[in-house]
């Protein structure tokens, strides 16, 4: 149900760092920071506007994760996966405080993105990937190209409405269409 | 079936990114109670992981973990602070009077235009105004969920400050909710909030108070009124 990372005793550590930091243990906190940060970091540098931008959305990440941990719940999602929400949602934060995103036209395309993903069959980076690939190329690519862009670069229904040419309402609709059939596509898992 | 799909639609665009804030901040709050909520969440998190995964690694800046550290050690770092703040309390609890039935106005309103999806049972609203009479804050408060939400309807504070929230009780020490810099906030309830206490925000340096007392004058406050 919940991703796993391809090393289980890596996932054991950090679900225990997780522990301590809810405890308010800053070491565990450092040692958490210094496992984490890089995958963080470049996940928020993809939807943040600049370098700048980027690191003031890093930082109110990891502050975010420190006051909230204790509302981490490993049952629910792995700690890499906790940890990535709370970040893009820091990062989204800053990019719809301005407008800057408007000169950021320059996005790669959205079909690239999605080449990225490791192609079925191989098994270098556990099952998800794969499959995940694999039902995103089921869906329309302007679909795709939705899910690709909000996920990956933090577009709001407005952005994705600007670019696709579509009322905001319906891009909605297409959003929630495009998850609950890769949804199934995946199995419902 | 139909409520499943809604569910999986919202926890999905919850995690993808494309709710705005108040919606974000709705399905926040509904999660702290709903645990179906709360794995759905979960569970499209995972499933969409392996495109965070896609971005690789980029070491950041040396300086930043200094920067993050002493954030959350000037934030606090044990839940709510206690301190002493009855002077100002005093002071601004003539200014307060005048605007009160205003304030009582804006709150049915409030009460009465809340935002979807379901909106949680709030308990009490609060608008904290200033001297001019004028609201800047709205706060509605959900002691079920331990939450508080902030939205900010007045200006932001000046580049070099920041807002922080207090909650003052008619007696005893008050308390530190946090920084409200945003244009809307989510806070958590350490504390017992009851009807005729008030809330309060002061302007202090950038990322809060450093001392654990507010240093700024407070700029608003209002009294905390029943929701229903």
């Amino acid at each position: 149900m919940v991703y796993q990372g391809s090393n289980g005793v890596m996932q054991a550590e950090l679900v225990a760092l997780m522990r301590d930091v809810a405890s308010r243990d800053e070491t565990a906190f450092k040692r958490l920071y210094d496992r984490a940060s890089a995958k963080l970091f470049a996940v928020v540098r993809r939807i943040a506007v600049s370098e700048a931008a980027a690191e003031e959305a890093l930082q109110e990440a990891w502050v975010r994760i420190w006051n909230h941990a204790d509302r981490f719940d490993p049952a629910m999602a792995s700690p890499i996966t906790w940890m990535t929400t709370i970040a893009r949602h820091a990062a989204i934060d800053a990019v719809r405080k301005g407008s800057e995103r408007v000169s950021k036209t320059t996005v790669v395309i959205d079909e690239e993105l999605a080449e990225k993903l490791p192609a079925p069959g191989s098994t270098a980076d556990g099952l998800t990937g794969p499959q995940l690939r694999r039902c995103l190329e089921g869906l329309e690519p302007d679909r795709r190209g939705m899910v690709l862009l909000a996920y990956s670069y933090g577009y709001s229904r407005e952005e994705l409405s600007r670019r696709f040419d579509k009322p905001v309402a319906t891009v909605k609709t297409i959003l929630r269409r495009s998850l609950i059939a890769l949804k199934e596509c995946l199995g419902g898992r | 079936m139909a409520d499943d799909d809604e569910m999986e639609g919202l926890a999905g665009e919850y995690v993808l990114g494309t709710l705005d804030r108040p919606e974000r901040d709705a399905v926040e709050t509904r999660a702290a109670s709903d645990p179906a909520l709360r794995a759905a969440i979960g569970g499209w998190a995972g499933r969409l992981q392996p495109l965070a995964d896609l971005a690789g690694e980029q070491a950041p800046p040396d300086g930043l973990w200094a920067s993050i550290l002493s954030q959350i050690r000037a934030v606090g770092s044990g839940g709510a602070r206690v301190l002493l703040l009855e002077r100002t309390v005093r002071r601004l609890r003539i200014a307060t009077g005048i605007f009160g039935a205003a304030a009582a106005v804006l709150a049915v309103v409030v009460a009465s235009d809340r935002l979807v999806p379901p909106p949680p049972a709030a308990n009490y609203v609060a608008v904290l105004g200033g001297e001019g009479g004028k609201p800047a804050f709205v706060a509605s408060v959900d002691t079920n969920a331990g939450t508080i939400r902030l939205r900010r309807v007045g200006d932001a504070p000046p580049p070099d400050k920041s807002y922080e929230l207090w909650q003052v009780p008619a007696e005893g020490p008050t308390v530190s909710m946090g920084v409200a810099d945003n244009l809307s906030d989510l806070k958590s309830v350490n504390v017992s909030l009851k009807p005729g206490e008030k809330l309060a925000i002061s302007l202090e340096p950038k990322g809060g108070s450093p001392t654990g007392q507010a240093t700024g004058p407070v700029v608003y406050i209002g009294d905390l009124l029943p929701a229903e």
